[in-house]
């Protein structure tokens, strides 16, 4: 470690540090910035993968949709805990979505849980989307930057927390180990080894540095209670009970709308009238969700939630309880009362999430999200081009360099190449086959799974140019795919305006361009020096 | 608009730091530049930041404004880092352009307005 001369102590730990969390949790980060990124796109990836959502049309009024919504719960599903409806607030696909929580087991029970209702419908018929592709969405793509898969929950969160934490430690030794931030601010050096990919590191890293900074520091908050118990648990004490009175005492205002049934039968009120007084207050459009507790009992609530402002980081939670016999207004939150901590963990959310963002903005957040993986692939690649480098003429690598050497080409190249096969899978697989959802996220882990063991069979140059050479050609024939199988494709979207739909095609076309472009470098530049690696290492043949 | 503007203007002002430090100002114009030269370049680039974030904070409001700030100099300062490499002569034009067009497409988004 001492090699590059360095008196004091400090930044040679500090660089033993980043080296060594950077290269165990290197791979679960990249997986969160990848993933994560989609989450900016959510809506537009979504409509995509649903291509028989008609296209947008105007919408009918507020208290209609909702009327519509409650019809169709009350319809499929009477005997409920609690109904839900959503407006249509997304940016692309326009639905009322209902939900409904069914009445939980007693205690003692015996039999599976009962399903939830979960249904998107058509805004002006009031009638569920017929013969829409089940598909995990944009959902299940990037809620696995959080939640993983084939993982339980619990155990996730706790992986992503601690990598989320040693990203944070990456970052605090990055900065000492750097030295040079102000110096080097623009200093990119090309086709020098080494020296060239400590550049890019540096630079993607430091470019970004406000944006992984708040995007590592909020997504702990995400999980304040889960990653530091102790904080619940000298205020409230520690069990069920305490759980119990904390979420009363924090979520006052909320609990107002979620009393227990009473267990006597009484008709519910008709909704229309409480729409009518929520928009009457806020204004035409302005409601964003309504819920339905204990719907039928003499204990029923009807709760309904103000629309966000639009471009602001903070949240106005604004919300009306009725009651659900009768209809006597229970509780009104009265706006920006929040307290300063609930104002600093909206803002960090919000920060997170970027809902706020406006177009540039939002491009400008996938973006920093890509040179977050960026960072974290090419300090993969720097570990081992270090040590590749340190290597004399006939020396021959020691395991763990071929192994991360090997790792690496399945990890960096692989997991763009399991994207793009996702959303093949969206489109290739029978569309009224029941686990397509399913088998589109397995699809997307076995492309993974055999990228990875591809790295290992083929000389490592090797296998890095023709991963991205895949990578390049699945995202950049996705269009034609797309233009194959659906009449969603750029010949009609274009046209049209639709620019929801074009720009995923569109940016499937620019993503294989830039893989193309890697994979094309890699050929020119490269190989001479990881094909004589080979060769020393008895493994030309294999060529 | 004046987010484009935005970000044009945090592309100008990068390119004009970018050239006021020696190393860089040798890759495109073969000398180091004289030292009231190279003031001149950063005095340029620190106005054009602070006119960058003047924009952000009155299109969107000081939270969304200046978050909106990191995220443009980051695009732009990737922007130039990678251009100077490969195209080096090409950096102080480019830079040139982007600021000449942030005060159009600025001021045509306040006529327009």
């Amino acid at each position: 470690m001492s090699e590059r001369g360095f008196k004091g102590g400090l930044r040679q730990s500090m660089t033993w540090l980043h080296t060594w969390t950077g290269l165990v949790l290197g791979v679960v980060l990249y997986f969160m910035f990848i993933t994560g990124s989609f989450g900016y796109f959510h809506d537009e990836i979504d409509r995509w993968m649903r291509p028989e959502l008609p296209a947008r049309t105007a919408l009918p009024d507020t208290h209609q949709m909702v009327e519509r919504g409650v019809a169709r719960l009350a319809q499929r599903m009477p005997e409920a805990q609690a109904w839900y409806v959503s407006m249509p607030e997304r940016r692309a696909v326009q639905a009322v979505s209902i939900y409904g929580e069914p009445k939980p087991l007693p205690k003692q029970a015996a039999g599976s849980e009962p399903e939830p209702l979960d249904e998107l419908l058509d805004p002006t018929t009031g009638a569920p989307f017929a013969g829409v592709r089940a598909t995990g969405g944009a959902d299940l793509l990037y809620r696995m930057h959080y939640s993983l898969h084939y993982i339980p929950y619990d155990v996730a969160i706790y992986i992503v927390g601690i990598a989320t934490m040693f990203m944070f430690i990456a970052i605090a030794t990055g900065i000492v180990v750097h030295k040079k931030i102000f110096k080097d601010f623009f200093t990119f050096r090309p086709a020098k080894g080494q020296r060239s990919w400590l550049d890019a590191h540096n630079l993607s890293s430091v470019m970004a540095l406000p944006f992984f900074i708040v995007i590592t520091y909020s997504g702990l908050v995400f999980y304040t209670y889960e990653y530091l118990p102790s904080v619940k648990w000298a205020a409230y004490g520690v069990g069920e009970q305490a759980d119990k009175a904390m979420e009363s005492e924090q979520y006052a205002d909320f609990k107002v709308a979620e009393p227990e049934p009473a267990g006597r039968a009484a008709p519910l009120v008709p909704i229309t009238p409480l729409v009518a007084q929520a928009e009457a207050r806020w204004g035409a459009g302005e409601v964003a969700f309504l819920m339905v507790r204990n719907p039928g009992d003499a204990h029923a609530r009807v709760r309904i939630d103000r629309r966000d402002p639009p471009g602001q980081l903070t949240r106005r939670s604004e919300m009306l309880v009725f009651d659900g016999t009768n209809g006597a207004l229970l509780h009104a939150t009265t706006p920006g009362r929040s307290s300063g901590d609930q104002v600093f963990a909206d803002v960090m959310l919000a920060l997170h999430e970027g809902l706020f963002a406006t177009p540039l903005l939002r491009w400008l957040y996938f973006a920093s999200g890509l040179l977050g993986a960026a960072m974290v692939a090419t300090g993969l690649v720097l570990w081992t081009t270090k040590r590749r480098q340190k290597l004399k003429a006939d020396e021959r690598a020691a395991a763990d360099l071929r192994f991360v050497e090997r790792f690496n080409v399945g990890i960096v190249a692989g997991l763009p190449v399991a994207v793009a096969v996702y959303f093949w899978a969206n489109r290739l697989l029978p569309e009224q086959w029941e686990a397509r959802a399913q088998w589109e996220m397995h699809a997307l882990f076995i492309a993974w799974a055999l990228a990875l063991l591809y790295g290992t069979v083929r000389p490592v140059a090797r296998a890095w140019q023709e991963q991205w050479w895949a990578a390049a050609a699945l995202f950049g024939l996705l269009p034609l795919l797309n233009a194959a199988t659906t009449n969603i494709h750029l010949g009609s979207t274009l046209p049209a305006g639709d620019w929801v739909l074009a720009s995923v095609d569109l940016t499937a076309l620019a993503a294989g361009l830039l893989f193309g472009a890697i994979a094309w470098r890699l050929r020119r530049h490269t190989p001479r020096r990881a094909v004589e690696a080979d060769a020393a290492e008895g493994r030309g043949a294999l060529a | 608009m004046m987010q484009l503007a935005a970000l044009m203007l945090a592309h100008g002002a990068l390119t004009s730091l970018c050239l006021a430090m020696p190393k860089h100002h040798a890759q495109v114009w073969q000398h180091e530049g004289s030292p009231p030269r190279r003031a001149l370049l950063r005095a340029a680039g620190w106005l054009g930041l602070i006119a960058t974030v003047t924009l952000c904070v009155a299109a969107d409001g000081v939270g969304v404004g200046l978050v909106m700030f990191c995220a443009v100099v980051t695009l732009a300062g990737s922007c130039v880092a990678w251009l100077l490499p490969y195209r080096a002569r090409w950096v102080a034009a480019v830079g040139a352009v982007t600021a000449i067009g942030a005060v159009l497409v600025g001021a045509w988004a306040l006529i327009a307005r």
